[in-house]
């Protein structure tokens, strides 16, 4: 298996959370190690804005995942308008990122050989306030991934782990996982929340999404 | 209360401590030598002839016996010395888990102990003490030596008759709670640092976790939680000894921190904190729990044949909490001794969710993912706010946080009049951090030692080794939960009961106070730093307990409060934010420094801003420390202020936080 390597760079970006109580929409947490900071770009965030890109369909298969290595945190207060009746509802704030760099990497496949060198694409939320236009840069070659262990550093579902080097037997019954569900598409407008793996789980898998460490805390 | 005759209550073993073996001895003609109502050679005294209550039992049994030096021979389990089979009886394979029990209590460990009351003891090693001394109360310096140890035959008397009665740990501990404050768990410097009470809980503890997994045998006694029977045998032979149990009986230690996927979004979804200090307070009284606070968990347990991490941990996960914990599995002999710092390799970081489908479908007829939890389905009808007229899918657990919270009438300022009226609030939360604790104490420890003796550095960084964490740790904890019961008592004497939401438990770690005049911020942040002061006033400069006030209006989502309180603990004790208008960070001397400087008499709010503003332009420093000089006579206080080293950052904001306050 071999993966593209894309730089990452935006702007302004808001990689959120399905938070309740609409009032606040939140950024994904930083995951800190020692000095260092990461935040997902978990895999049906990366996945479904590169099928967009493309003009793919829900169901094409494609598989992507990266993180955040940078990025000042802002907030934004507006106030949409109903598009009905032309009211502003309730403000909300809005947390989102400046100044954003990371990595996402797309496995080689027929799908993603079409990708170019250079590309701008929207990602994440709030993009009709003018957030999430990335700028992505691709590294010269494919990188072909080494096993490593260590944590990870993006969301990834369950199905989705043997992409990227992990056995899913590794991640069943307990362990140092961190889990959650991302959502996964299964029609043009529904789709199910599936069992994913979360940023800070330590496990044995391709060394790219890994950072090493020995503490969960 | 009492238990029947043939209980062993642990919890008693050390009694004897609470004598005056010189003052006794005088008045009764015995020779009181030990705390095992022994003479000089471990002999056990005649009470009868000194016309003393002798009792009788397997407690009596524990603690005259729980020395290893009264076993018998190599302290093997088969052959005690007659007089001890003689007494013990049934009891004796009880009196061997009191032993064991008491060596993973103690905190250093005996073989060190032994060695330096030998004849290598140092001619100038300060003397005992009868006197428990405090790490973070004390001064290192001044020791005492005496303590408020039982001196009088009748005093005596009333002891010995008590212990006759077979009274229960409860009982002992209503009785000589006083007196087991303040007696150390050992006499001899520098292991006078941990109190008899937390000593004795620990050995109850401990004791009744080792006899829930070990059986009598004909053989002596057998650990049952490996496949086969483990008997701890010496190794020469096949006889189980004391020190075979220590090394081959593998036991875990765990340290759990527990979090909960909410977010709570209205004041009633605080019933997850409501719920969470139940469970905690219902776990904190089994004996596998060491320790806890409202989201920490200290346990001990058998291998995982015994009981599973899951089952011990099921009350929080059945709850919905997750559990992240570090397990660290080894013979008691290495557990007792700071295993997570010292033997990392044979810790594992587990974390535990509870119960998680693979799968949540999203369409308009079946059930919804949870929209506060987001890790379950939610229930098939909404929940309607008759308010606001908003519906919203959560799931039973959800749901049942924030049922319970409204059964209870609980958060209804906060949810009501606070929000109508239009108050900041502060969500004040006080934490503990435990591994910077043990960075701290072995700092206190170190002064300690270096305070009473002209050991060398190297020599006194050995004893620090030799310093065990647990004991420590749950006497450190118990003034924590002191110092939250009096902060929590000081505030309400000073804002009024209208003014504050307890949001857990009777020793709150999470409360929101809603400000209703300028200024109440900083007010907090004093209540805490003088009971901190009465408590802790060794670790003002080096505090592993932090105080963070967060302040918003009472609508703001709290979850992203919590973001901010929960945060793993920084550099400064306190940290005060301002949602969305300042940010203050200081230790508790330096923040007790800046309110000595009485900058709320200074309106001086425009200079600060100017002066950020230079800084905001130009991004230099030094241009905006030379604004800031510019007519700063007309300051003399913020000159001060500024002598003394406080940025313009942290002097702004301080400015900005003691303006809150009042209706918005």
């Amino acid at each position: 298996m071999s993966f593209w390597e894309f730089e990452l760079t935006a702007e302004a970006l808001h990689i959120g959370e399905r938070i309740k109580k609409g009032t606040f929409r939140p950024l994904v947490p930083a995951f800190k190690r020692g000095s260092r900071e990461y935040r997902p770009l978990p895999y049906s965030t990366a996945v479904g804005s590169l099928r967009e890109y493309l003009g793919l369909k829900w169901d094409a298969p494609l598989h992507a995942a990266g993180y955040l290595t940078e990025g000042e945190e802002k907030e934004l207060t507006i106030a949409p308008r109903d598009n009905v009746t032309g009211v502003a509802k309730l403000p909300i704030t809005i947390q989102y990122l400046v100044r954003v760099r990371g990595k996402i990497f797309v496995l080689v496949d027929d799908q993603s050989r079409a990708l170019p060198e250079r590309f701008e694409m929207p990602m994440g939320g709030l993009r009709y306030k003018g957030l999430g236009l990335c700028r992505l840069n691709k590294a010269s070659k494919p990188i072909e991934p080494e096993k490593g262990e260590g944590f990870l550093l993006t969301r990834i579902p369950d199905t989705a782990l043997p992409v990227f080097g992990i056995d899913p037997e590794q991640v069943k019954g307990d362990g140092p996982f961190r889990r959650g569900y991302l959502f996964k598409p299964t029609s043009m407008s529904g789709g199910v929340y599936v069992k994913s793996l979360f940023e800070g789980s330590r496990v044995k898998g391709f060394d790219f999404l890994l950072e090493d460490g020995h503490e969960i805390r | 209360m009492t238990v029947p005759e043939d209980e062993l209550v642990p919890e008693l073993h050390d009694i004897g401590k609470l004598i005056d073996n010189e003052a006794l001895s005088q008045e009764t003609g015995l020779d009181f030598a030990h705390h095992y109502f022994s003479d000089q050679k471990f002999r056990p005294l005649d009470l009868s002839s000194a016309n003393l209550p002798v009792p009788v039992g397997p407690t009596w049994a524990a603690i005259r016996y729980h020395g290893g030096r009264v076993l018998g021979p190599n302290s093997q389990l088969t052959s005690p010395a007659p007089a001890v089979r003689r007494d013990a009886g049934d009891a004796l394979p009880d009196v061997y888990l009191v032993i064991l029990a008491d060596h993973l209590a103690s905190s250093t460990s005996r073989s060190v102990a032994q060695e330096e009351t030998g004849d290598e003891r140092r001619e100038n090693w300060p003397p005992d003490s009868a006197s428990a001394h405090c790490l973070w109360r004390d001064d290192p310096g001044s020791r005492r030596r005496t303590g408020p140890l039982i001196s009088t035959r009748s005093a005596l008397h009333d002891l010995l008759a008590f212990v006759a009665k077979n009274p229960s740990a409860a009982t002992f501990y209503e009785r000589y709670a006083d007196l087991l404050t303040q007696i150390p768990e050992e006499k001899g410097f520098p292991r006078d640092v941990t109190t008899l009470l937390t000593h004795c809980n620990l050995v109850g503890k401990y004791y009744r976790v080792l006899r829930s997994c070990t059986e009598r045998t004909n053989r002596g006694l057998a650990y049952v939680g490996n496949e086969q029977r483990v008997y701890g045998r010496d190794e020469r032979g096949s006889r189980p000894r004391i020190p075979g149990m220590e090394t081959e009986w593998p036991f875990r230690l765990v340290r759990c921190k527990v979090t909960f996927p909410q977010h709570p979004a209205r004041a009633h979804d605080l019933g997850v904190f409501l719920r969470l200090a139940e469970l905690m307070a219902d776990l904190g009284a089994q004996d596998t729990v060491l320790l806890h606070t409202l989201t920490t968990l200290w346990m001990f347990l058998p291998t995982d044949k015994v009981i599973g991490l899951r089952d011990a941990l099921k009350p929080l996960l059945d709850a919905g909490f997750i559990v992240g914990a570090e397990v660290a599995e080894a013979p008691l002999c290495d557990l007792s001794s700071n295993i997570f710092y010292r033997r990392p390799d044979l810790v594992q970081h587990i974390v535990l969710h509870p119960d998680m489908p693979e799968t949540i479908p999203l369409t308009h007829d079946t059930p919804r993912i949870c929209e506060l939890c987001h890790v379950r389905p939610s229930r098939p009808a909404p929940e309607r706010d008759e308010e606001s007229g908003v519906e919203e899918f959560l799931c039973a657990v959800c749901a049942g946080f924030r049922e319970k919270s409204s059964r209870e009438g609980r958060f209804n300022k906060l949810g009501g009049s606070w929000e109508k009226e239009n108050f900041p609030v502060a969500w004040v939360r006080i934490a503990l951090d435990y591994d910077r604790l043990w960075c701290v104490l072995k700092d206190l420890f170190r002064r300690y030692v270096k305070a009473n003796t002209d050991l060398p550095d190297d020599t006194i960084r050995e004893h620090v080794n030799q310093l065990r964490d647990a004991a420590l740790m749950v006497d450190f904890t118990r003034d924590y939960n002191d110092l939250l019961r009096h902060f929590a008592d000081a505030l309400r004497r000073d804002f009024g009961d209208a003014s504050i939401e307890e949001i857990a438990g009777e020793r709150p770690e999470l409360l929101v106070v809603a400000l209703k005049e300028a200024g109440q911020a900083f007010k907090i942040v004093d209540t805490f730093e003088t009971e901190f002061r009465s408590v802790f006033p060794l670790c003002e400069d080096d505090s592993p307990i932090s105080l963070s006030i967060s302040i918003s209006n009472a609508k703001y989502p709290f979850f992203e409060h919590w973001r901010f309180l929960d945060a793993p603990q920084q550099a400064n004790a306190i940290r005060i934010q301002a949602v969305g208008r300042a940010r203050l960070e200081l230790s508790i001397p330096r923040f007790r420094a800046l309110r000595n400087l009485g900058l709320e008499e200074t309106k001086a709010s425009s200079k600060l801003h100017n002066a950020a503003a230079v800084f905001a332009r130009t991004d230099s420093h030094l241009l905006e420390q030379v604004d800031l000089l510019d007519g700063i006579k007309k300051f003399p206080n913020l000159f001060a202020a500024t002598s003394q080293g406080f940025s313009v950052a942290d002097l702004l904001a301080y400015h900005k936080i003691a303006g809150i306050g009042g209706v918005l």
